[in-house]
């Protein structure tokens, strides 16, 4: 794929530490990156997916836990200790906070970044005042 | 140390200044990603490098030589700061001091500091860098260039550090605020922060490598992006101003 700068060593030289994520090797794909947020009544979880296409992410949602698995359009090469490695796909699973409302959960893919948006059974109900 | 009493320059800035650019990793990267870029395409060289006791011991080989992670370039009035490791609180008061040596020492009329703003709503091809100065020299900087005011707001945590350091120096300053995602890596934004940068330094930079190598650059990111947000999200507790400033 394309080259580097960062590190901005413009003749491939390595750094002693390596940057990525040791999963990315235990597991053979690589993780995303993901944050989760609290907004208003709801969880928005949001997982960045560069380099895939939206027909190519699977969201399965458990009692406790979203698996978010994508396949890249390209692959991602890197160099770890002289061993090239290829990866093809990225997964993630996470853990979803307590009084989820899994049955309502949304999700919409855009410029690169999944959201998914889960609602609280905690949430409340509205009140009309008359 | 810092310096509670500063005199600073009357001197203007050149219409070419010497500019020194900073570039450490924060929000989304803007600051690793818009300064290696940079860095690249200018071509510049490796003219030395910034020692820190508090950092984590790293050291990066090329060519049989040893680099340290904080490096410094320079390509004609053009230098940058380049660090490879996110600036802890620890780290904070020294690194901002060499940078102001560093810079006083070699005559820099301006330091240019790209850093990111989470945008709740960024709209491609409509970003917007926002400027925060600390001399009121560098208003005639932010005119030109169509950089609008950073107004309202505070930065807590080591960014907060450098920024007071770099207020108490001689040296006028340019924080450059540009919307991000903040969680993630966001070359997008580090793009709209490389054109601002071309134009107050008046170099062109041809963009093209790094339009075709967004995605790569997302997915290399994500490990200094954690670390990062590790450090970030210590200085992000703070949110609320005590009640005395309201």
């Amino acid at each position: 794929m394309a080259t580097n700068f960062i590190p901005s060593f413009k003749k491939g030289g390595k750094p002693v530490v390596e940057h990525h994520p040791e999963d990315d090797f235990l597991l053979k794909e690589l993780v995303p990156l993901s944050c989760l947020l609290e907004k208003n009544s709801k969880w928005v979880l949001q997982i960045d997916l560069p380099g895939v296409e939206k027909r190519n992410i699977e969201v399965n949602i458990t009692h406790g836990h979203v698996m978010i698995k994508a396949k890249l359009k390209e692959a991602y090469t890197v160099s770890n200790h002289g061993h090239v490695i290829r990866f093809e796909t990225m997964k993630k699973v996470v853990s979803i906070p307590p009084h989820a409302d899994i049955k309502r959960v949304s999700a919409k893919f855009r410029d690169g970044i999944l959201t998914v948006t889960i609602p609280r059974t905690d949430a409340g109900k509205r009140i009309p005042i008359g | 140390m810092m310096k509670r009493n500063s005199i600073k320059s009357s001197k203007r800035i050149p219409s070419k200044p010497s500019v020194l650019i900073i570039g450490i990793p924060g929000p989304s990267l803007i600051g690793t990603l818009a300064v290696s870029y940079l860095v690249h395409a200018l071509d510049m060289e490796i003219v030395g490098e910034i020692e820190n006791m508090e950092a984590t011991p790293v050291v990066f080989i090329d060519s049989g030589e040893i680099f340290g992670p904080i490096r410094i370039y320079r390509s004609g009035s053009t230098y940058a700061v380049l660090s490879d490791l996110p600036i802890d609180y620890e780290m904070a008061v020294s690194f901002s001091q060499s940078v102001i040596d560093f810079a006083e020492k070699n005559g820099i009329d301006m330091i240019l500091l790209p850093n990111g703003i989470q945008a709740v709503s960024k709209e491609p091809g409509n970003i917007k860098t926002f400027g925060l100065s600390t001399d009121e020299k560098l208003d005639s900087v932010m005119y030109e260039n169509e950089i609008p005011k950073f107004l309202t707001g505070m930065i807590a945590g080591p960014d907060a550090t450098i920024l007071t350091n770099l207020k108490n120096s001689t040296v006028p300053s340019l924080i450059l605020l540009t919307q991000c995602n903040f969680f993630f890596p966001d070359p997008e934004s580090a793009m709209q922060s490389i054109k601002v940068i071309s134009s107050i330094i008046k170099r062109d930079v041809d963009l093209t490598e790094f339009k075709t190598q967004m995605n790569y650059l997302r997915l290399q990111g994500r490990q200094l992006m954690e670390d990062t947000l590790n450090i970030l999200q210590q200085e992000r507790e703070p949110q609320t101003p005590p009640q005395i400033y309201k």
